[in-house]
């Protein structure tokens, strides 16, 4: 799975969901070639495409679907991928019908859930899009540089090499000649205008940056929040917070009152106790999570009475509170054990849809779920939703976004057989 | 207490109450000559120590004047700060950037209020009243140690404060570098000197330190004197108790061999020999108690040959007396056939025949006194004597009524003794009688034991559970013609103690009324020659 947001780009030019959603949110082709609405509630049939074909060259099937969501993926997208396949039936070798039930379609479209095969002797699973990976070395340590190389499937088409680079460098790449470039660095969008010749444009919000913390154990912790009253500090945290292009999140919490859900069952035993600590973590090499994760504990120290509405436990920390990076294992552990005060989560935007989202997040944190109901034992409460700026060349390469805010590079030059995304 | 501890104790006394004293007055010179020089050493080295904080808080404070200056010109800060929201987070990173190139490592943009507009170290503290440190550095007059927040926790500064004004209104710049263990390690220039922080309570306190110098000449100089002074001690201790236990064991020793001989010397026993080789004090006294023993056997044996000689005296006006009663009856009797034959010669054999029985009866008391005077006067043998032997044969020919009980306790291998077998079989035989008369033919217990004395002699110990003897009895016990028997002849003891001598033996005894008596005899072994 992918680890880097080059990665992530990489592996969407590699392998395809079933369908793909634009920033508009406009579902498309992807390996289906068309999808109907069946009877039931949310039950979709999708047909394959005809040429969809695995590197190797096999054929892809409808199995093959069901089988890449039963393996592949990575919390919390594992889950809905394993959801999606005990939701699917294979009807035949190129139809498979999914009761999506009350999730929208679009959850189809997260590139999480592209298709892969595992095949023994190749480095990676095989996918069924027009590049193929070619090679992948991933930092040690941040802000090491990682590069990630497609090798084209059609004839024609170019190589594509992906660098996942420092903010820093922002400034050298435009420089460098570089097609495309991918950033959240507001600054490398004025440095634009200062170039001729190069365009930026504003993707989709990609991310919503939540906290999530525990809830008090006495207080009505499952009362609503009027979001109006904790707006303004959302927008600060938009505003004056988070470095690259970002807006407030459009609710104060989703949780732990988000009773039309299922009662939540976590995945294993949840293993909520005794506080350990009054940090708020977050992944180290997230610079937004880091902005974000230092300005609630300032928050916390100078006694913010929205901070205090939004995260009352965190809030009551006062000056106890501390920022802390974590390596990624590490954060993961933690999340899963709640073995911290509060984390500082990126989910992706566009598949939060509610229930599901719930489900996900208990996945990674079981100790959410030690309510009784269908609420969460903690807080979950979305701060900022972020985005980035595609600066390119214009005329030098095509690229389309898709709903999650991604960018796809699009040859001038279209693939043979193959639907353009 | 013994001699020995005595000598102990005062052996230690002298040797270790010396020492001790050498040893704290050593060390109280070194602790005050070297404590003062120490003393002086970290005085001159505070002085460096203050040096070095007064130039890094000169270094905080020119960076923060030069922070200022170029604030004071920065018009974007300006127009933002005055109400321009339009580059707000020009002015929330300015701090950052300006803390970067000035190398400080805390750095704050506060307006008047102590509302925080910028913060290098913790950039998203923005919009904090923190007014409390603002008055504190002011109050300081110069750098002061700061508790500043960070994201990960707080840390310690050293910090000031500098001004910049436009606009009518006026900012706060509070900077400073970080106190931690490197920066205190930066000022202890010397192996064994720490700068430490004293206890730090509240925001803003004076920059103090704390200022520890172990000086590791000194501390080797003082570990080296206890080292050698305990070494010293320990051996001085192990002398004195070996000299002591040494000195103890000479004089002691012999002491306790003379106090054990005067224990045993006895003025009729065997000459005992005390080893007086020394030619010191102890030497000279067994000497002289040597010579005591010997001027106490010869005066003893002087005083028995007296009393010998006065009792034969004694047994001759005796034996005068006794003949004469024996005689004076004869006497008459004889006067009274005289007369009778010259007046009444037919009464003659009438009257003889009347007084025959007074004339036996005078001639019968001679013959006895006459048998009991020869037993006075033994001649004895020397030869070896089987003592066990005689016992056995004493014990099994005594004619003890029933309920007395006549045993012997005989030691095996026992040594002959030199002496007349008759002699002893005498002296046990009177020694058992007197023993089983004692008992007044109630049920009792004789016991005759054998064994082997002390200083070789061959002892007869002759014991009985009888009615035992009083003092004034035991005193006498041995005196001619003494008896408490009213048939006694007051002889039996008195023979007994010269038939002993006349075999250079001893005898004692022991006695408590209604407790028994105890016979101890003890005759000189016979050596093979």
């Amino acid at each position: 799975m992918p680890t880097t947001s080059a990665e992530q780009f990489a592996f969407g030019h590699a392998y395809e969901p079933l369908i793909r959603v634009s920033c508009k949110g406009e579902p498309s082709a992807g390996l289906a070639k068309s999808w109907s609405r069946m009877g039931g509630l949310g039950h979709w049939r999708f047909i394959l495409r005809d040429d969809a074909r695995f590197w190797n060259g096999d054929r892809v099937t409808a199995r093959d679907v069901v089988e890449s969501w039963q393996t592949t993926g990575r919390a919390p997208d594992a889950v809905t991928a394993r959801r999606m396949a005990s939701l699917a039936t294979v009807v035949d070798d190129s139809t498979l019908d999914v009761r999506l039930e009350h999730m929208a379609l679009a959850t189809l479209g997260n590139p999480q859930l592209g298709i892969a095969k595992r095949a023994p002797g190749n480095r990676w699973p095989l996918g069924t899009g027009s590049y193929r990976l070619q090679d992948v070395s991933t930092p040690q340590t941040v802000p090491q540089r990682s590069t990630v190389t497609l090798e084209p499937l059609v004839a024609g088409w170019p190589t594509i090499a992906v660098n996942s680079t420092t903010p820093s460098d922002g400034r050298d790449l435009v420089d460098g000649g570089a097609d495309l470039i991918v950033t959240d660095d507001r600054s490398l969008s004025a440095y634009r205008t200062t170039r001729p010749g190069v365009a930026s444009s504003l993707l989709d919000a990609a991310h919503t940056w939540v906290l999530v913390t525990h809830a008090p154990l006495t207080s009505d912790s499952g009362a609503a929040v009027d979001p109006k009253q904790t707006a303004p500090l959302r927008e600060s945290l938009a505003r004056d917070v988070v470095r690259g292009q970002a807006r407030a999140a459009s609710s104060s919490r989703w949780y732990p009152a988000e009773r039309r859900c299922d009662p939540l069952v976590p995945a294993s035993q949840p293993l909520r106790g005794s506080r350990p600590s009054a940090r708020v973590v977050y992944r180290r090499g997230e610079a937004v999570a880091q902005a974000l994760a230092e300005r609630v504990v300032a928050l916390a120290g100078s006694g913010d009475a929205q901070l205090a509405l939004v995260a009352p436990e965190l809030a009551r920390m006062g000056t106890r509170a501390t920022a802390a990076a974590l390596p990624p294992n590490d954060f993961d552990a933690a999340l899963r054990t709640g073995a911290e005060l509060a984390y500082i989560v990126s989910v992706p935007r566009l598949f939060i849809l509610g229930c599901d989202e719930a489900e996900a997040l208990v996945a990674v944190a079981p100790w959410l779920a030690a309510g009784s109901s269908a609420t969460f034992a903690g807080v979950v409460a979305p701060l900022v939703e972020t985005r980035s700026v595609a600066v390119m060349i214009p005329g030098r390469t095509g690229f389309a976004l898709t709903g999650d805010g991604t960018v796809t590079v699009v040859p001038s030059q279209p693939a043979p057989g193959k639907r353009s995304p | 207490v013994t001699f020995r501890s005595r000598l102990l104790i005062g052996f230690l006394l002298a040797t270790v109450v010396p020492l001790g004293v050498l040893a704290i007055g050593v060390r109280r010179q070194l602790d005050t000559r070297l404590g003062a020089q120490h003393q002086r050493r970290v005085e001159g080295l505070a002085r460096i120590v203050e040096q070095d904080i007064a130039r890094e808080s000169a270094s905080i404070g020119a960076r923060l004047a030069s922070l200022a200056r170029s604030l004071r010109t920065d018009d974007r800060f300006r127009t933002t700060t005055l109400g321009d929201e339009g580059d707000r987070a020009y002015v929330l990173d300015w701090a950052e950037q300006a803390m970067r190139t000035t190398g400080l490592s805390m750095l704050q943009v506060q307006d008047a209020e102590g509302r925080i507009l910028s913060s290098g170290h913790f950039r998203n503290e923005f919009d904090r009243l923190d007014a409390d440190v603002v008055r504190a550095l002011v109050a300081a007059k110069g750098a002061a140690l700061v508790q500043v927040r960070a994201p990960a926790g707080p840390f310690l500064a050293l910090a000031r404060i500098d001004s910049v004004s436009f606009a009518d209104r006026r900012f706060h710049i509070v900077g400073g570098t970080t106190v931690d263990s490197a920066f205190l390690r930066r000022f202890a220039r010397e192996d064994g000197m720490t700068v430490s922080l004293p206890a730090f309570d509240g925001t803003v306190a004076p920059a103090r330190f704390d200022i520890t110098y172990t000086s590791p000449e000194l501390a080797a100089l003082r570990s080296d004197v206890n080292r050698w002074f305990i070494l010293a001690l320990g051996v001085v201790i192990a002398l004195a108790v070996a000299l002591a236990l040494w000195l103890s064991a000479r004089i002691s020793g012999p002491l306790a061999t003379l106090t054990h001989a005067a224990s045993t010397i006895e003025l009729e026993g065997p000459e005992l020999q005390i080893a007086a080789q020394r030619n010191d004090e102890i030497g000279t006294l067994a000497r002289r108690m040597g010579g005591l023993s010997t001027r106490l056997r010869a005066s003893a044996a002087r005083l028995r040959q007296a009393e010998r000689r006065a009792t034969v005296g004694d047994i001759a006006r005796q034996v005068n007396h006794d003949i004469k009663n024996g005689l004076i009856p004869i006497r008459n009797v004889l006067r009274h056939l005289v007369q009778v034959q010259e007046q009444q010669p037919q009464d003659l054999a009438t009257v003889f025949a009347e007084r025959r029985s007074t004339l036996e009866s005078s001639v019968g008391y001679l013959d006895t006194l006459a048998r009991n005077y020869a037993r006075l006067t033994p001649s004895v043998e020397h030869r070896a004597v089987d003592v066990n032997g005689i016992v056995s044969a004493v014990a099994d020919s005594a004619s003890a009524p029933g309920g007395i009980n006549v045993r012997t306790r005989l030691t095996e291998s026992l040594p002959r003794a030199l002496g007349d077998p008759i002699v002893v079989r005498r002296v046990l035989d009177n020694l058992v009688r007197n023993a089983i008369e004692s008992i007044d033919g109630r049920a009792g217990d004789v016991t005759l034991t054998t064994s082997r004395a002390p200083n070789g002699a061959i002892r007869v110990v002759v014991a009985d559970t009888g009615r035992g003897m009083s003092e004034a009895e035991l005193a006498h016990a041995f005196d001619d013609f003494y008896t408490t028997k009213p048939e006694g002849t007051g002889l039996g003891l008195s023979v007994v103690r010269r038939l002993i001598a006349d075999l250079n033996g001893s005898v004692r005894v022991e006695s408590e009324p209604a407790h028994g008596t105890t016979f101890t005899i003890e005759l000189p072994a016979c050596t093979p020659s």
